[in-house]
């Protein structure tokens, strides 16, 4: 109920600027286009990446799109904590009944971005077309559980980020950094980098469990990744577990909480 | 529940910040091995205020007020020492000390910047679940007292720096909370809102009975509204007493300010008297000596004008400032 | 104090918010160090399968990519952290000490972003030698292709410069255009080629293209070095970026003109 009444605020909030309002989504609607025009110029221009076939990167692509959508629809406040710490509303938030960490959420809620599901449903349409997946309830399923994983994810690095946040408002540099590493690599066959690169994004920046994973367990690629079968398929677990020690960590640096001036 | 509203036992605040080397070297030396530097911005304040008190925090900037209040609020947690507002510790249960207290920080709002004040209103009333009766009584009290009414369809970037302190102290206190703290509430208002929001702080300490700690470099203020004050400097309490007593303890004395109708200092008056603009300034330590001169001052027809007080407030700051300086120096 | 020491001194002012914080400095270059590590190694392996594709061989789409991921910092230090940006300025009203200093805000404007740059351009010519030096990216396809590598490269600068300071100046009457802003930023990283090079695609989404400003600023310095536009065509593009340039400065010139006329503070 609150929460509703809190994105309510926000929309108005939002239209406060009218203009702007309708730019906000127009921008929503054009990063979304750019995503799909980059994911049919991979598909299109370098076919057969990894041994993998077309629909199955565009499920990757969209997989992580649909995450990502859902992450910076709702939890884009995470990425304002150093100006919320800047304007002392950490300090407001500290004073009212409520856990500081559902206000920053819903400080600011991303109207924008839930324009961008309807590229995200074209997406799923055509790579559901293109792949080649018997389409059992499991299946189904698991796909509903990739993307919640995938938002998790992407929730998770940005909390712990976010938590940084409240002492360093620097930390917004590294925030919108690994959004757009997230953007940029986040829609391969990430077998296809080498070794120290899918590393990286397997034990530092684990974009691989966030779409490429799940999607190798659904197309019943796991022979060609770089992990065990076991991990691949528990991914969505892994980005849950990831989320709640993102909460454990966020309430650790809540405590060291500094404020500012005076 | 017995025992004082807020108590502060020997709370310490220490902030850790990294230190930059000068010079290019410096900086990349600072990149391999940041220097990391302490600074005390409390070091063991303890105090406690009783339930229905006013107690006014003074003292310079950097002072380590803010920072105290903060503590006491929640919003900090101390380093060291303890804090307790009705008994229980703040930090720990954030929320059941929420509904405790209400806080203005004078320089920076909890409203919605862009919306209608009314609309932050509304918004708190629901994340604090206020009933709307009481809702409605207690937003029509603070009207009263604030007159907000003719403003609190403005959005705060719309609003004048007076009517949006106005309506953060109506957001503080939406949920009738026993025990508030204001810091610098009335910093760069104009004297009628200054007014309003002292009338408005002694009505609660008086007419319900809240708990106050309030901050502020405005000796007018404190002169108006406190009884018993505590001073902080570099972090530690320098005084806790009453109003009173400070300034007996460091005023310097008394002043008589005369206008004589002959624009001279008549004979038979002790004294010569310093001559500021039509009148005459007559300054001193001893009780007695002003007594004498009141005396003879009041029998007489060619004064026009008598005006006697003691030292300026700000005068005994600045002298306690100084004095404790000088000793922790 | 000169005129040019003046603007030398507003130049550096950004500067200082990174050099002031060594965290800073070391976050950039793990970020820029981390992003063209991993950029060469998905160009590299994108050609695994393919040798040549969209008229470009290996070499040239990687040197493009890596380059453009150097671009990304030609543009200076955030200044949204440091809180000094037009927007912040006019939405906390602090926009009014522009007004009252000796300064003209426009030239002010125009010397605070050479300064971005040229800090920008120090990042990226001392990341682009050691790119070279452990070959990640090939040299110019020839001098002549060099030399007008940089002629675009400054002027696409400028056109980009235009675009952004139309989108600051907009704030004076938006007050809030973080839309608007944002969209340009996206547009600028769709159209210019950021995010792939232009040529890998469609066709109709190149014509599109030629018609926007954007590509100006990365795409045709970038295919110039790399020899995908050979030097003879490239006096067509320069005379397209010079057209831009003229026509922004124009219109740029009306909006600080109104922008003086109204300058709306908020708050007070």
């Amino acid at each position: 109920m609150l929460t509703l009444r809190f994105i309510k605020l926000s929309i108005k909030a939002a239209l406060e600027y009218r203009t702007d309002f309708i730019f906000m989504i127009a921008v929503g609607i054009i990063w979304q286009v750019t995503v799909v025009a980059f994911a049919t110029v991979v598909i299109t221009r370098f076919p057969g990446l990894g041994g993998w076939s077309a629909g199955d990167v565009l499920l990757v692509a969209s997989v992580r799109l649909a995450g990502h959508t859902f992450a910076s629809g709702f939890f884009i406040g995470l990425r304002q904590v150093s100006e919320l710490t800047a304007d002392g509303k950490i300090d407001a938030f500290l004073l009212r009944p409520l856990p500081v960490y559902r206000q920053v959420m819903l400080n600011y809620f991303h109207m924008p971005e839930f324009g961008g599901l309807a590229v995200v449903a074209v997406m799923f349409a055509a790579a559901v077309r293109m792949v080649d997946i018997d389409w059992t309830p499991w299946r189904i399923g698991y796909l509903v559980a990739s993307v919640v994983g995938a938002t998790l994810l992407e929730v998770a690095l940005q909390t712990v980020l976010g938590a940084f946040a409240l002492r360093r408002p620097t930390v917004k540099l590294w925030q919108e950094w690994t959004e757009e590493l997230m953007a940029a690599f986040g829609n391969y066959p990430l077998h296809i980098l080498p070794n120290l690169a899918w590393a990286v994004f397997v034990f530092v920046l684990p974009i691989a469990f966030c779409a490429y994973f799940p999607v190798a367990v659904l197309t019943g690629q796991t022979s060609s990744l770089p992990v065990p079968a076991g991990v691949a398929v528990a991914s969505p677990l892994i980005s849950a577990t990831l989320f709640l020690a993102a909460l454990g960590w966020w309430r650790i640096e809540l405590r060291r909480y500094e404020s500012v001036g005076g | 529940m017995d025992g004082p509203a807020i108590e502060a036992r020997r709370l310490r605040k220490v902030f850790t910040t990294s230190v930059r080397r000068p010079g290019f070297v410096g900086a990349l030396r600072s990149l391999v091995a940041p220097e990391r530097a302490d600074t005390v911005a409390v070091e063991e304040v303890s105090f406690s205020v009783a339930r229905g008190e006013l107690l006014a925090l003074l003292g310079p900037n950097g002072a380590g007020k803010s920072t105290t209040i903060k503590m006491l609020a929640g919003v900090l947690v101390p380093s060291d020492g303890e804090a307790r507002v009705a008994g229980q510790v703040p930090h720990l249960d954030r929320k059941v000390n929420a509904r405790r207290i209400g806080a203005v920080f004078g320089q920076r709002t909890q409203l919605w910047w862009d919306l209608p004040a009314v609309e932050s209103f509304t918004m708190l009333r629901d994340i604090f679940k206020i009933e709307q009766e009481a809702y409605r009584t207690r937003l029509e009290e603070l009207d009263g007292l604030l007159e907000l009414a003719s403003f609190w369809q403005r959005r705060p970037r719309q609003m004048s720096l007076g009517q949006r302190v106005r309506c953060d102290l109506a957001a503080a206190l939406l949920h009738d909370p026993p025990i508030i703290f204001l810091d610098e509430p009335t910093i760069g208002m104009d004297a009628v809102a200054k007014e309003q929001v002292r009338e408005f702080i002694r009505y609660q300490v008086e007419q319900r009975s809240r708990t106050v700690i309030l901050t502020t470099h405005d000796m007018a203020e404190v002169a108006r509204l406190a009884r018993r004050v505590l001073l902080v400097n570099e972090g530690r309490v320098v005084y806790d007493g009453g109003l009173a007593e400070l300034q007996k303890e460091y005023g310097s004395g008394w002043k008589v300010r005369v206008t004589f109708a002959t624009g001279e200092v008549p004979p038979g008056i002790p004294g010569p008297g310093e001559k500021v603009g039509d009148a005459h300034v007559f300054a001193g330590v001893d009780p007695t000596a002003k007594r004498e001169l009141m005396r003879s001052l009041l029998d007489r027809d060619d004064v026009t004008d008598l005006e006697t007080h003691g030292d300026d407030l700000e005068d005994i700051m600045a002298a306690v400032y100084r004095k404790r300086a000088a000793v922790t120096a | 104090m000169s005129e040019l020491a003046q603007g030398w001194r507003i130049a550096r002012r950004s500067v200082l918010y990174e050099t002031h914080h060594p965290g800073r400095l070391a976050g950039v270059v793990t970020q820029l160090s981390t992003q063209v590590f991993l950029t060469w190694c998905l160009w590299t392996a994108l050609y695994a399968t393919v040798s040549f594709n969209a008229g470009m061989d290996r070499g040239q789409a990687v040197t493009y990519a890596v380059l453009a991921t150097l671009y990304g910092r030609l543009r200076g230090p955030d200044r949204g952290l440091a809180r000094d940006t037009v927007r912040q300025h006019v939405r906390t009203g602090s926009i009014v000490y522009w007004y009252l200093r000796p300064v003209d805000p426009q030239r002010y404007h125009w010397v605070r972003a050479v300064g971005d740059q040229l800090y920008g351009l120090a990042w990226a010519a001392a990341a682009y030698t050691v790119c070279r030096l452990i070959g990640l990216v090939e040299g110019p396809a020839s001098k002549t292709a060099a030399g007008l590598f940089l002629l675009t490269l400054v002027l696409g600068q400028m056109v980009l410069y235009y675009l952004l300071a139309l989108v600051d100046v907009a704030c004076f009457w938006t007050l809030n255009n973080f839309g608007v802003g944002a969209m340009i930023n996206l547009t600028q990283n769709l159209f210019a080629g950021a995010i792939a090079p232009l040529w890998f695609f469609p066709g109709w989404f190149q014509t599109l293209s030629s018609w926007l400003p954007f590509q100006s600023s990365l795409h045709v310095p970038l295919s110039l070095y790399v020899g995908r536009i050979p030097p003879a065509d490239a006096g067509h593009y320069v005379l397209v970026q010079v057209i831009w340039i003229v026509l922004l400065a124009l219109v740029l010139r009306r909006f600080w003109r109104r922008a003086d006329r109204q300058v709306v503070v908020q708050g007070g």
